[in-house]
């Protein structure tokens, strides 16, 4: 379930991106540090995920496809997907969320998460397929995913039922996952 | 090792049973106790009356934990045979086995009355002289072993070590002269050699010879091993010797070259500048005068040029300066890179210059100023980029924890807030704000917080650590239990912790305990420290040997002093200190029924709290209760392990005390603790509540003349701060009161008390009434004198109570600090007004909103 909130479509100057990028680092879910995780969700989304949620990620080995991203050491983005599987050994991936806290956005580190979720799909031959929603309406996440090749495909009605836009649209991605 | 060279004496067996006997002595030597146990008694049967057969196996049931035995058979074996040195020996290590060194070293001397050049004796002997620190006797016995052994060189060097501890440099010198003689050729070990030249250039300069120090030290120079602490050593002589040309070229081109980054290279460059042999590591406050700030200001630009890396040389023009645009200056340029990065600990770094109320003020304006811009254009004024996103986050912090220094607060969680807003996943946010909560008296608010930022990195030891004292101070004890349990070996079996000797933890626990009236379990607590103190004495037995052996001289010098003053560290004063209050309470305890006393120990928690804590303790009660029973069950199950334990394979035995109502139940509490109080008197002299607590011992045991003692060495510390200046103004008033009032006090006794009252300010005769208003008068602007004359009224002047009551009930609590408040208030409780203290409290909590001795 994915919502895209509040973007501030200020720019970044190119030399203070810059300068952010070396202070950038990622890392993984553990049972040690998810509570913190949760509050950056919680920061970022307006749906609340429950405890399962967490369980899984912070045990099942989905953490695979979920990464973290710190600025300067503090937990500021994070990207949680599940594998789904397919038939035989093939499978699918989910982006169940992708969210950096707003003062530390448009500094490039959403892209490099997806970029690191993408490397990991890369990785596996067996993958066939990365999806998410996206609420209908919200062109600028359109337009993020779309920088990473994704296709717009069918609307599913109804799809968030606590929120003001009910519809979402499905983007998707066949591989390769990667622009060599 | 007891017993080696008996072969010389005849012992009188005969020769199968002498060759059993000799193998009992190698048993015991190779620990294989068993053995040696069935040695002796195949010559016990034959020979019962062999005293030294009788002694070795008491030595021998000694190290297997049956030590009652053990002492009846050495002691029949001495009786038996009271001219074997054997025997006395024996009895002597016996003693040594129970740390009791004084009888100890009693029978080493009889045993050298029969066996007088017995070297092994006299070795032991001298190891039991150092430790004791009985100097003149550790002289004599290290010149005996030399003159029995001189081609041994560790006897040359503990010789030289026993004269350098008893003062005596010269002689010590002699002997390494005289030692250095002997050599031939080349050095065997670089190191070594290298050591015994230091060694000897420590004597140079401790014996006050500086000028032989420093031309020593270049002769040596080419066969040290170490050559910074040549050059290192190099500059302090001639910075003592007051050579500061030469001083300060050896810190500026050599030493800061090699590290920039070093407290120490700093302040002796510092005072090599400024020409002054009195080394300041941190100037602090008002210490610096503006010259100094001139004469360093300048140096510190160049160094900041010459080591652009080093943090320091941009921190410490922070502590010197004076004026405050320098300051404004050095603080911006230090402080805003620190921001940038993202820094934890800057506010503790920068903590200690709020001394300076102007340091303060220039601070609290650069954070509010930065952040004014922050907030208006993401930008620094000057700056043409914009700042990164997490340099205002820092900037609330600092600012945040500036408005709580300030006891602001209120402001300092709006700010904190601020930045959990901005970042939530940010854990030291929820740290501060547990702090600040802690500063404003509520304890449960901020243990709440810093569980909240535990729980935000379960892998780390040092949230676990805080929480666990948070959970302490909130007087959750079963959470806090559980929660340093995460942490340690052995989960909740808090063996560990002792072993470990875990002290803050034992001292959170114990004040936890005291405060809900658990005496027993307190003093438990109190005691382990004190057990680990007795144990870091200890464990200097194994470096007697092992030092002098590897040539680490210096270094085992360095321990004896550290061990000399050991009792003095803060954690055995604060041990010492809570024993003694706890038997204090005790003995003034009316006996009454314990549950009243932990009612009232929960006092300081509002009532939800106290509701929310009990129900919360019962639960973890049950818990607790029915894990305890379940392992009990296990251990019991499991067989005993074989006695592993470090010092010569004791068994753990079992805590026959484990809730200390032994502790607590004694003969006579006043007499228990004047014993803590007695080390205090010798090791924390310096220490105003040493003095406090031996007065308040003194008063209740009618020890005038020691009580008045007492007041006397507190005089001089009460003058540290206002707090303290009260503190000894009640006691000088009570003595005088009780001393006074008594009846049939002798004569002589009246007539030396008053002699001295003029070195307590008061004038003989004065009347007290008079003496309190006068204190009055002199502090009328610290409310802690007021209280404390107000309530010293109320005792000289029963009848004029009602004026003391009111005189506290009109202190403003909102222009009070929280412990002045805290005090207030137990003042007019213990005046027994319940009308005047319960208005006092409403008022204060409108002034500390979240403290909860206040809470309604
Ligand atoms: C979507 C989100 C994760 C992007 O994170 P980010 O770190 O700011 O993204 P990046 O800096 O990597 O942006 C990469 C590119 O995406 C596009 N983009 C991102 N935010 C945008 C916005 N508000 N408007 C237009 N384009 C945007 C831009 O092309 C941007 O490149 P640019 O800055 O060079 O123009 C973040 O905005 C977010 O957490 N939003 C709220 C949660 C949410 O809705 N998540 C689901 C999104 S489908």
């Amino acid at each position: 379930m994915v919502v895209l909130t509040g973007l501030p479509s200020r720019r970044v100057p190119p030399a203070l991106r810059q300068r952010a990028q070396q202070l950038i680092s990622f890392g993984s879910v553990t049972e040690k540090n998810v509570e913190q995780l949760r509050k950056l969700n919680l920061a970022v989304f307006p749906v609340r995920y429950n405890d399962k949620f967490y369980q899984d990620i912070a045990t099942v080995n989905a953490t695979a496809y979920t990464h973290l991203a710190y600025f300067s050491d503090i937990m500021v983005g994070a990207i949680c997907s599940r594998m789904e599987p397919l038939d035989g050994t093939a499978f699918k991936v989910y982006i169940m969320t992708i969210g950096v806290l707003a003062p530390y956005r448009r500094l490039g580190i959403g892209k490099r998460l997806l970029q690191e979720t993408l490397a990991a799909c890369a990785e596996q031959h067996e993958c066939q397929e990365v999806y998410l929603h996206v609420q209908v309406g919200n062109d600028e996440a359109v337009q993020f995913y779309r920088q990473f090749g994704f296709e717009v495909g069918e609307v599913v009605k109804d799809y968030y039922q606590k929120l003001e836009v009910t519809d979402a649209v499905i983007l998707s991605k066949k591989p390769p996952f990667t622009q060599k | 090792m007891a017993a080696r060279d008996n072969a010389l004496r005849d012992n009188g067996l005969p020769a199968k049973e002498n060759t059993l006997f000799k193998s009992i002595v190698k048993h015991y030597e190779t620990k294989q106790y068993k053995k040696g146990l069935k040695a002796a008694d195949i010559v016990l049967r034959k020979f019962p009356e062999h005293g030294e057969t009788n002694a070795m196996k008491g030595l021998i049931l000694n190290c297997m934990e049956r030590k009652a035995e053990a002492y009846e058979l050495v002691r029949k074996g001495v009786k038996m045979d009271i001219k074997s040195h054997v025997c006395w020996h024996v009895y002597g290590l016996l003693y040594r086995s129970d740390r009791e060194y004084l009888q100890a070293i009693k029978c080493y001397r009889s045993a050298l009355r029969w066996d007088p050049e017995n070297i092994q004796i006299l070795r032991d002997l001298s190891l039991l002289q150092v430790q004791m620190r009985d100097l003149d006797g550790f002289v004599q016995t290290r010149q005996q072993l030399l003159t029995l052994k001189p081609t041994n060189r560790n006897n040359w060097f503990s010789f030289a070590l026993s004269q350098q501890l008893r003062g005596r440099y010269k002689q010590a010198l002699g002997v390494v002269d005289a030692y250095e003689a002997t050599l031939e050729g080349a050095p065997e070990n670089d190191y070594e050699h290298s050591e015994m030249l230091l060694y000897k250039n420590l004597l140079f300069e401790e014996g006050g010879m500086l000028e032989d120090a420093v031309n020593h030290l270049d002769r040596s120079e080419p066969m040290l091993v170490d050559k910074l602490f040549y050059h290192e050593k190099k500059a302090q002589l001639l910075l003592k010797l007051g050579r500061f040309e030469e001083a300060l070229a050896v810190y500026r081109k050599t030493l800061m070259k090699r590290n920039a980054e070093h407290y120490g290279y700093h302040a002796g460059l510092q005072a090599a500048t400024l020409k002054r042999k009195d080394v300041v590591e941190r100037w602090a406050g008002v210490d610096a005068s503006e010259e100094v700030e001139q004469v360093l200001g300048p140096l510190y630009k160049e160094l900041q040029l010459e080591f652009p890396r080093s943090s320091i040389c941009k921190r410490l023009p922070l502590d010197f300066a004076r004026s405050a645009p320098y300051f404004r200056e050095v603080a911006a340029a230090y402080i805003i890179p620190l921001v940038r990065k993202g820094v934890p600990s800057l506010f503790a770094d920068i903590k200690p210059l709020y001394v300076d109320s102007m340091k303060a003020e220039v601070l609290g304006d650069l954070f509010r100023s930065w952040l004014d811009q922050l907030e208006r254009d993401g930008k620094l004024s000057g700056e043409a980029l914009p700042e990164l996103p997490s340099s205002i986050l820092w900037v609330r912090i600092l600012y945040a924890q500036h408005l709580d220094k300030m006891r602001d607060t209120e402001g300092a969680l709006a700010m904190i807030d601020r930045a959990i807003e901005h970042t939530p996943t940010l854990l030291d946010l929820h740290m501060l704000k547990a702090r600040i909560f802690k500063h404003a008296g509520a304890f449960l608010k901020a243990s709440e917080q810093m569980e909240i930022a535990r729980k935000m990195d379960l892998a780390d030891r040092y949230l676990n650590t805080k929480s666990t004292r948070y959970l302490l101070r909130a007087n959750l004890l079963e959470d806090a239990t559980k929660t340093i349990a995460l942490f340690t070996k052995d989960g909740e079996n808090s063996s560990n912790l002792f072993d470990m000797q875990c002290m803050w933890y034992e001292l959170e626990v114990a004040h936890c305990y005291l405060r809900q009236g658990d005496f027993g379990r307190a003093l438990k607590n109190f005691t382990s420290v004190e057990k680990h103190f007795g144990d870091i004495v200890e464990d200097q037995f194994d470096f007697h040997t092992y030092c002098i052996r590897k040539m680490t001289l210096r270094a085992y010098v360095r321990l004896l002093q550290l061990e000399d003053h050991v009792y003095g560290h803060t954690f055995f004063v604060k041990a010492a200190c809570g024993i003694i209050e706890t038997y204090l309470r005790i003995a003034d305890r009316p006996k009454s029924s314990s549950a009243e006393a932990a009612e009232a120990a929960t006092d300081d928690l509002s009532a939800a709290e106290r509701k929310k804590a009990e129900s919360k303790r019962r639960k973890a009660e049950a818990k607790a209760k029915a894990e305890a029973e379940a392992k009990a069950k296990a251990e019991a199950a499991a067989p005993a392990k074989e006695g592993k334990g470090k010092k010569g394979g004791k068994e753990k035995v079992a805590d026959e005390d484990p809730d200390g109502a032994a502790l607590a139940n004694v003969e006579s509490p006043l007499e228990r603790a004047t014993v803590y109080l007695r080390t205090l008197q010798t090791h924390a002299s310096n220490e105003l509540c040493t003095h406090t607590y031996a007065f308040e011992l003194y008063m209740r045991k009618r020890r005038f003349l020691l009580a008045l003692r007492a007041l006397r060495k507190a005089v001089p510390l009460s003058r540290c701060g206002p707090a303290e200046t009260a503190t000894v103004h009640r006691l000088i008033v009570r003595f005088f009161a009780e001393v006074r009032g008594a009846a049939n006090l002798p004569a002589t006794l009246l007539a030396v008390i008053e002699l001295q009252s003029g070195a307590l300010g008061l004038q003989s005769g004065c009347e007290l009434i008079a003496f309190n208003a006068s204190f009055l008068e002199q502090h009328h602007a610290q409310p802690a004198a007021k209280v404390a004359a107000a309530e010293m009224l109320a005792l000289l002047a029963p009848e004029r109570k009602a004026e003391a009551v009111s005189t506290i009930a009109s202190l403003d609590p909102s222009a009070l600090t929280l412990d002045q408040a805290i005090e207030a208030l137990a003042a007019l409780g213990r005046l027994g007004d319940a009308a005047a203290t319960n208005d006092f409290k409403a008022k204060a909590h409108g002034a500390f909103q979240h403290a909860t001795v206040f809470a309604p």
